[in-house]
């Protein structure tokens, strides 16, 4: 006998390279049986998510339109100020009553009361109008007169200065203002906290009932959903493969211009890399002389941002903000596939790992906000960002630079 | 150019579902890929389920398959993935697993003047399986300890210990197979 090898690895190692399996037929029935049970259930689920994402989106837009029933009977209370003005051909000084009452009514009946009342008005001496305006922080402050379910209301436009003379519910001053075009004032409560069409709103010291109190609280919080396409690179440039990501957030009104958002995404990100930018697998050892040339990766991302947002005074129903922050990237599955200055059987095409990676607070977000008011319910925000890493992320360790568009419909409970 | 004639037709087969491609190319690579699982794995049948696992995945990834390159290198990383998927997923059955590798050896082996690759395979697969999974990764196919503590989730001193451990087994039932030849 010929004793055996004392060098285990060259034993094994050529030992075991001159296999011969013969084929085994029951090894196929049992693949194809595995293969007829996939075929049944080959429908890729989880790429219904985008669709189903932008058909929920569409649908919470509908239902959260202003002027649905489901709106209109989940409006906040409201107040209602019934102002008498003078008609421009009858006026008549004397009916000019400063007074306006407070009562909880549904907004869509004031304003079908508001369309109204000129008309029913029309031989009167004076036009009664109702001016609805929702609560929260208003555009309308107002404050007690002598009689206890009675408010007046105070209204200064963004060019008046400060010591412009405050709306105080006369007719003629108010019509003098908005050019005799009396507005329905929508709740623009939580973005336009300084004022319908820019000016400057202060709620006076109003006794309110929880419910109001309430109202104004529950503004500050909105829930959203976003969609985004995301360009990554190693560096800044080379910008060549996007990928999207849908996710969700929550954002709370901190201060009356500062909010905190947090949220998470799901999505990819595509970039390829050269091989010096990306970490060496040793596996090259394999192949002395020859390196990676190229690497395609294409990794499934859990985006975790924390970002602090600044809020510049809103222009009618737009607004600006920017903000900051840092985001946490948990690396799902990361599949890279690599070319080599060298064809070698020996070293792998592809790599997948699965779970390996976890960058806390790894990533620095930089971002600009457009955000239109839809409703007072409802916005719609368009969010140019760039991501800077902190970090080297992924199993390549590589400088991984993003930038995008988040689209987001966010909305008030 | 492919390294079988007509690999681009079964693979433009397997990727349009076509059942006959499918068992065109599983037969084609099959030898080589079982003498793969069969290295990781405890027994044929483990190596058939962890074979077709990996199988599974070439068909549902065929489209990524990249036909300018060689096709045994792309299916090799994915036979050695599902291997180590599959220790894995047995990894809390592996541990009360606790094997007397040299047991059974003087009655299962068939000495004569030279070590079959039969009997090299089941001196491996006697192998504790995580002993089998680092010994496999780093002798026969090259992978460094480092990788290997990655893809087996432990740390590099511990794959060093169980490459060394694994050694000691193999060179002790290789013992047991020599004083059973003599």
């Amino acid at each position: 006998m010929q004793p055996y090898k004392d060098d285990i690895d060259q034993l094994f190692q050529e030992g075991l390279s001159s296999g011969n399996i013969p084929f085994d037929e029951s090894a196929w029935i049992k693949m194809e049986k595995r293969l007829d049970a996939a075929d049944t259930i080959a429908f890729a689920y989880w790429k219904l998510i985008y669709p189903l994402a932008v058909i929920l989106v569409i649908v919470l837009a509908i239902w959260l339109w202003p002027g649905t029933s489901d709106n209109a009977e989940s409006a906040p209370p409201v107040v209602t100020e019934n102002i008498e003005t003078h008609n421009n051909t009858d006026a008549n000084p004397s009916s000019a009553n400063n007074e306006s009452s407070t009562t909880p009514e549904i907004g869509a009946k004031e304003k079908e009361s508001y369309k109204q009342a000129p008309e029913e008005e029309d031989n009167a001496e004076t036009d009664t109008t109702t001016l609805t305006e929702s609560l929260g922080p208003s555009k309308i402050s107002a404050e007690n007169t002598d009689e206890p379910d009675v408010v007046r209301a105070t209204v200064s436009e963004n060019e008046a200065t400060e010591n412009s003379p405050s709306f105080t519910g006369g007719g003629e001053e108010y019509q003098s203002r908005f050019g005799g075009d009396l507005k329905i004032l929508e709740g623009l409560d939580w973005m336009a906290l300084d004022g319908y069409r820019g000016g400057e709103v202060e709620m006076t010291e109003v006794p309110m009932d929880t419910t109001r109190e309430e109202v104004i609280k529950k503004s500050k919080l909105l829930f959203g959903l976003t969609v985004s396409n995301d360009w990554s690179a190693v560096g800044v440039s080379e910008f060549t493969n996007s990928g999207p990501s849908i996710g969700a957030i929550v954002e709370y009104l901190v201060l009356k211009r500062i909010s905190v958002l947090a949220g998470a995404s799901i999505g990819s990100r595509k970039y390829s890399a050269v091989g010096e930018e990306y970490w060496r697998p040793r596996w090259m050892d394999r192949s002395p002389g020859n390196e990676i040339n190229t690497i395609a990766a294409n990794c499934r991302v859990v985006d975790i941002p924390v970002n602090i947002y600044y809020h510049f005074a809103p222009k009618g129903l737009n607004q600006f903000s920017i903000g900051s922050g840092i985001s946490s990237y948990l690396m799902l599955r990361e599949d890279y596939a690599y070319t080599y200055n060298f064809a070698d059987p020996n070293l792998p095409d592809t790599w997948v790992w699965e779970n390996r990676n976890k960058h806390y607070f790894g990533v620095y977000n930089l971002s600009v906000v457009y955000r239109r008011q839809l409703s007072d319910k409802l916005y719609l925000g368009v969010e140019p960002y760039f991501k800077i890493p902190l970090t080297e992320i992924g199993i390549g360790e590589v400088d991984l630079y993003s930038f995008g568009t988040t689209v987001s419909l966010k909305f008030k409970k | 150019m492919s390294e079988v004639p007509n690999l681009d037709i079964i693979i433009k087969g397997c990727s349009k579902n076509d059942r006959e491609s499918q068992k065109q190319l599983y037969k084609l690579y099959y030898s080589y890929a079982m003498s793969i699982c069969l290295r990781y794995s405890r027994n044929y049948d483990d190596a058939v389920e962890v074979l077709n696992d990996a199988f599974m995945k070439v068909f549902s990834n065929i489209d990524k398959y990249d036909t300018a390159r060689p096709f045994k290198a792309w299916l090799r990383v994915i036979l050695i993935n599902a291997s180590i998927d599959h220790y894995k997923k047995n990894l809390k059955h592996n541990k009360n697993q606790e094997l007397s590798e040299t047991q059974g050896m003087t009655s299962d082996f068939r000495p004569d003047n030279e070590i079959r690759y039969e009997d090299l395979m089941r001196l491996v697969q006697k192998l504790s399986p995580v002993y089998r999974a680092v010994f496999n990764l780093y002798v026969i196919d090259g992978y460094k300890h480092k990788e290997i503590a990655e893809m087996l989730n432990i740390n590099v001193s511990t794959s060093k210990a169980n490459l060394t451990k694994a050694k000691a087994n193999l060179r002790k039932m290789l013992k047991v197979y020599e004083d059973a030849a003599i």
